[in-house]
Order: structure tokens, then C-alpha cells, then sequence
């Protein structure tokens, strides 16, 4: 018999394995519980987005309306369907439930929705495991003194190409629903341009500071991604105090991705302009950086455009009056779309803007 | 070779226990893999039916949803009127009315034995 099937041969790695067996079952039960942690965030993501929709929906029931029990109660049924319909398409290991809280004075809608999932991640006394997630929204109606044309600009022509700002009137959502407004800007293909992102952003900056006294952290990369970070503190339910911080990271792809070179000339003359591939320059237009030094200053708003033409030429397209804000929106429209368009000439601007009885200057700084 | 008989014994358990380990370790990591996926998925198909719900119709609808599907990973998505009768038309698509919608993505994890399949979320939602 060959000497590696005698006995001694074995005893030799018994202890090796020994310790490996137990390895193994160490190792199984961090698959259990690392399995269990990420079930756990799962879940609690399963809870806030229903716990969202609910919110939303509320809402929207009960926009427009005098806040009666019989409104509320309306409202609410919408809140039981949506519990009852969103169980059934869930897997059985999750339950649902939840809680609302409605203010008549202050015409906001609280939902908690409590999720308990009877899955792997059972709690430590042998209960299914629980999650609970908030949502608030803010709700217009009939007897309020604001409305979300003060917000939103409706005359803006940026409102048809946003579908959450145009379509959620009646809402002035909690920090849940100005999240999605975020989540909505790549649905136009004029937010791929920096400039109308930020007037986005500062109206977004506008109405959060206003009612909810948020910040909004928002790095831009100006060739390939931006992230949009929110960061909401309200209180609900008491006086416990939260943060949501949520990061939508976008891959802009249509836009940007044939322009190769960003040139930054804010420190010589107050605009930034884009080059293509080409060797053609993009226009891009500057919000929020007034160049007083540079053009008349009782013109300056934040609306203004500057375009980088390709004979080396920047030409500063400015609204008509420092006040009138959508005119100036309107102008800004207009020159995205003529350049966007067909890298359109000085020439064709000033007939574009004439035909549409825009009056605007355009001045050329270089 | 005498120093190599003495552990002889470790070597053999030792090489019988390496490859539970490394299954061990990719089942781990698939885990991480699937839940992780099905996290974003959970979140993609929120997203995409927020854009649709928002929308004055259906087609606009339709429109919105794939969009916010593509930027996020390309997901297949699929409407469903929620009361059971199927696919919903634009006719249906008026405020108050209630949807759900299915995304659906395909998932290939390291360990792909038992998970590599067709992972899907549905979440339903109001038209507003």
C-alpha cells in the first residue's frame, strides 16, 4: 500500500483541515449577512420610492382643493390603492404599510410607508425585518397666495421642454420631488448646455432656500457627467430632523460628445466657449457672471449669451431690459436654437430676432 | 523532498479547501453583484415611470420613459394599465388612472450558475 493511503498520512493535515472547515463556514455566514446588509438597503429603497409615489400621489389628489375631510379622504384612498396595488407587484417577502400625516395649515402630506420584509434579514428578536421611509409634499391650493407660476416662470420657454416643472403645477413638491425635478433636465437637449442648467439650478436654488432653506451641491463636468447632489433637512413626524443626500450621476452623451476641447477664457473676458472637433467654436452661454466691465451694465442680467463664432469673433446677445427676466430667457431661446441649428452667422441672428420682434443687442467685444 | 512530505497532508486539505474558497468568494461577490443591480434597477424603474407619469399623454409618455431607460443603463421597460387589462392605450391615459411599469434587466454575475437571469422591477403609480 502506498505510503500516502496509511492513516498517519491523514492525521499529518488534520488540523489544516480543521481551520479550513472552519473557514468555510465563516466565510458562509459572511455570505449570509453581507447578503442580509444588501437585502436590507434593497428594502429600504423598495420603502422610499413607495413611500414617494404615495406622497406624489396625495398631492396631486388633493391640489386645488379646500383641504376638506371628504378631499382628504379621497386622497387618501388613492394612498390605499397604491399601497394595495404596489404589494401585489412586490415579491411576498415584503409588506407594506403606511402612515400619513396631513397638515391643513401648512397644506403638506407626510406618507411613512413601513416596509417589513419576512426575507433573509430577519431583525434580531426573530421579527421580519422593518423599514420606515418619509416623504413630504408641499401642496398648492385655492387659498394660497403664492402659486408655482412665481416659481416657474411659465412664460419661459424652457417650461415645454421641462415636463416637471410645467406638469407638476399644483405641487410644490418636498425635497423628494425637487430631486426628481433634477432627475428630469437631461430630458431636454437644451440641458445639455451649461448655461441653462445653471439658470435650472438657481431657480431650483430659488424655491429649496425659500421653503425648505436646502442646499443643492452641484459639480458640472463640463465634458461628460454631471451629478446632481441634494441635501434636504426638514423635519417630520416630531421634531427629528433628517438629510436626504441623492447623486444622479448622467452620462451626457448626445451633446458634448463631440466637442473635445473646453476652453475657458472667464479670467480674460467673463466667457467660456467650447471648440469642436471640427475646429469650429460652440457657442455657450454664461449665466450668473455678470461682465459689467465689459458691456453696459444697465443691460446685465443673468441672462446672457454669448456666442463664439467661428472667425474668432464672441458676440454678446443681451436681453432687452435688466428686470425682464423671460424676455431675456426668450432671446436666449433664440439664439440657442438658430446656432444649435446650423452654426448660424451674426447675420442670421439679427434677421432671426427682428423676425420675432426681439429687441436685443448684440455687441462684439472682441 | 522530506520537507515537502512533512506537509504533505496540509498541502492536500489545503488544495481541497481552495477551490470552496474561491467559489465562496465569487458567491459573495455575485450577491454583492445582483443586489447591487437590482438596487439601481428598483431606482431606474422609478425614475422612468416618474417621467412617464408626468406626461400630458401616452405616446409623450412612452416617449419620456425610454428616454430616462436609456440613461440609465438601457433598460427594457413595458407599461401595463394596473386593473388587468393589459397594455395601456393612450385613451387611458388621463389623470388619476393608475399604472405600472416593468423594467426588466438581463444580469450576469461573476458567479453566474444559480443568478445570471432576467431581473425585473415593477412599481405602480398614479398619472398625474
Amino acid at each position: 500500500m502506498s505510503k500516502i493511503l496509511t492513516k498517519e498520512f491523514w492525521k499529518k493535515g488534520s488540523g489544516t483541515c480543521f481551520y479550513g472547515v472552519l473557514i468555510i463556514f465563516a466565510a458562509i455566514l459572511m455570505c449570509y449577512y453581507i447578503h442580509s446588509t444588501f437585502l436590507a438597503h434593497y428594502g429600504s429603497i423598495v420603502a422610499q420610492t413607495r413611500s414617494d409615489i404615495i406622497a406624489d400621489a396625495v398631492a396631486v389628489t388633493l391640489s386645488n382643493t379646500d383641504f376638506t375631510n371628504d378631499d382628504i379622504e379621497a386622497a387618501l384612498d388613492v394612498a390605499d390603492k397604491l399601497i394595495q396595488y404596489n404589494s401585489n407587484v412586490l415579491s411576498s417577502n415584503f409588506a407594506l404599510s403606511y402612515r400619513s400625516q396631513i397638515d391643513k395649515n401648512a397644506r403638506t402630506v407626510g406618507i411613512q410607508v413601513d416596509m417589513y420584509s419576512s426575507a433573509l434579514n430577519y431583525a434580531s428578536n426573530g421579527n421580519p425585518a422593518h423599514y420606515a421611509r418619509y416623504s413630504i409634499v408641499e401642496v398648492l391650493g385655492k387659498s394660497e397666495t403664492y402659486s408655482t407660476d412665481t416659481f416657474l416662470y411659465p412664460a419661459d420657454p424652457r417650461a415645454a421642454c421641462t415636463p416637471m416643472f410645467s406638469i407638476r403645477t399644483g405641487i410644490e413638491a418636498g425635497p423628494e420631488a425637487y430631486w426628481n425635478c433634477a432627475v428630469q433636465f437631461p430630458l431636454s437637449e437644451d440641458r445639455y448646455h451649461q448655461s441653462s442648467y445653471n439658470s435650472d439650478i438657481t431657480l431650483l436654488r430659488d424655491i429649496m432656500a425659500a421653503y425648505y432653506g436646502t442646499t443643492i451641491v452641484l459639480p458640472w463636468d463640463h465634458m461628460k457627467e454631471m451629478m446632481i447632489e441634494v441635501h434636504v433637512e426638514y423635519s417630520l413626524f416630531g421634531d427629528k430632523t433628517w438629510t436626504i443626500t441623492k447623486s444622479i450621476p448622467f452620462q451626457i452623451d448626445n451633446y458634448y460628445d463631440y466637442i473635445d476641447e473646453y476652453i475657458d477664457n472667464t479670467s480674460k473676458n467673463g466667457i467660456k466657449a467650447y471648440k469642436n472637433r471640427d475646429g469650429t467654436y460652440e457657442w455657450n452661454a454664461i449665466t450668473d457672471t455678470l461682465i459689467s466691465d465689459k458691456i453696459n451694465p444697465s443691460a446685465a442680467t443673468g441672462y446672457i449669451t454669448a456666442i463664439l463664432f467661428s472667425d474668432g469673433k464672441i458676440y454678446i446677445i443681451l436681453p432687452p431690459t435688466e428686470t425682464d427676466r423671460i424676455s431675456g430667457s426668450l432671446v436666449y431661446m433664440c439664439a440657442s436654437e438658430e446656432v444649435t441649428a446650423g452654426r448660424t452667422s451674426k447675420a442670421a441672428i439679427n434677421a432671426y430676432l427682428s423676425h420675432n420682434n426681439v429687441s436685443c443687442k448684440i455687441i462684439n467685444i472682441m | 523532498m522530506e520537507f515537502f512530505k512533512k506537509g504533505s497532508g496540509e498541502l492536500v486539505a489545503f488544495v481541497l479547501v481552495l477551490p470552496i474558497l474561491c467559489l465562496i468568494i465569487m458567491f459573495m461577490a455575485t450577491l454583492i453583484q445582483v443586489t447591487i443591480a437590482r438596487q439601481k434597477l428598483e431606482y431606474a424603474t422609478y425614475s422612468i415611470c416618474r417621467a412617464a407619469v408626468i406626461s400630458d399623454d401616452y405616446p409623450t409618455a412612452m416617449e419620456n420613459a425610454k428616454f430616462v431607460a436609456e440613461e440609465n443603463n438601457g433598460f427594457n421597460i413595458t407599461f401595463y394599465k394596473y386593473d388587468g387589462s393589459g397594455v395601456l392605450g393612450s385613451s387611458d391615459w388621463e389623470k388619476g388612472n393608475y399604472v405600472a411599469l416593468k423594467a426588466t434587466e438581463k444580469i450576469e454575475p461573476l458567479f453566474p450558475i444559480f443568478f445570471s437571469d432576467t431581473y425585473y422591477s415593477i412599481v405602480v403609480m398614479m398619472i398625474e
